[in-house]
């Protein structure tokens, strides 16, 4: 007959530790073992140090790429915001993709820095912009000391307006510089269906934590959608 | 008074009475701004006008003052 060692009472690890569906069971120090619950839907174990377990569940980091943040549509809405907090420092810089499907005529495109829940109004806004239309036609426009970003303009036959911006680190408290371009279609495409570099610089070293697209004197439809850019 | 839309995020809902204030002022801003590009914009054709009577005194044409390459072609701002 094999004797074994019986286990001293105490000392295992009772079952009734695991309480929940996805508990793991770690240790948060020598002889000191702990649960850690399971995470979000997607989330992968990673160390971290910080923690008391040294684990942490967080979004698969994949590497240098694009990681999408947020996206929304709007349908006949005079502003468009991004939630609070879509900008954080889990991201250096951000790409956004703004598209209007349907504008009415007579819309001033315009767009606020927010913060806290909050657009920016401060005089503070530059805007520079470069268009050069189908019809081989080119302008330039550029506005300071605004208090908003000028972005364009939708005449009676526009049906399209789209933007695609990087934005240089608004969660940081710099001067906030945005960068990109777009284009905005008429029904008459060929003459009046323009492409516009654009460039948005905030003059005050503030901390941003979300935008806001503003269809001033009218309303617009569409989407939008957010991307942290990971360096 | 029903006041604008306004979406943040999914949340749909009427501007607080601070958003329609400044939804107003922006407008009024927006009105002044057009009315003062136009200002300019008419000054700035009669301006043109004035300065072709003058070259038309002295026999010659925006044409002229272009294949010289005195000027360069006028830009066209259409939509924006």
């Amino acid at each position: 007959m094999a004797i074994g060692r019986i286990p001293e009472p105490g000392t295992g690890i009772p079952e009734s530790i695991i309480a929940a569906k996805g508990d793991i069971l770690t240790g948060t120090a020598n002889d000191t073992p702990a649960v850690l619950s399971v995470g979000t839907n997607g989330h992968t174990l990673v160390a971290d140090s910080a923690t008391a377990t040294g684990l942490k569940w967080a979004a698969p980091a994949g590497g240098a790429g694009l990681t999408k943040i947020t996206s929304a549509t709007f349908s006949a809405v005079s502003s468009v915001s991004f939630p609070d907090n879509t900008f954080t420092s889990t991201y250096k810089d951000y790409l956004v993709q703004f598209n209007v499907t349907n504008v009415s005529a007579n819309t001033n495109f315009q767009a606020r820095m927010r913060a806290s829940g909050s657009d920016n109004t401060a005089t503070e806004y530059f805007d520079a912009t470069l268009v050069l239309t189908m019809g081989n036609t080119s302008a330039n426009r550029a506005n300071g000391n605004q208090n908003k970003f000028n972005l364009g303009y939708a005449n009676s036959g526009t049906d399209q307006f789209s933007r695609a911006f990087n934005f240089i680190s608004p969660q940081i408290a710099t001067r906030t510089r945005i960068w990109g371009g777009g284009l905005g279609v008429t029904s008459d495409y060929v003459t009046n269906t323009e492409n516009d570099t654009q460039l948005l610089h905030h003059n005050v070293a503030s901390s941003f934590d979300s935008f806001t697209f503003i269809a001033s004197g009218g309303t617009m439809t569409g989407y939008y959608a957010v991307y942290g850019l990971e360096a | 008074m029903t006041k604008p839309l306004i979406q943040i995020a999914d949340e749909v809902r009427e501007m607080t009475d601070a958003e329609f204030a400044q939804f107003e002022a922006d407008q009024i801003a927006d009105v002044e701004k057009a009315s003062q590009l136009k200002a300019e914009a008419q000054l700035k054709a009669e301006a043109k006008a004035a300065a072709q009577a003058k070259l038309a005194v002295l026999g010659l044409t925006v044409e002229d003052l272009l294949a010289l390459g005195l000027i360069e072609p006028e830009p066209i701002n259409l939509i924006s």
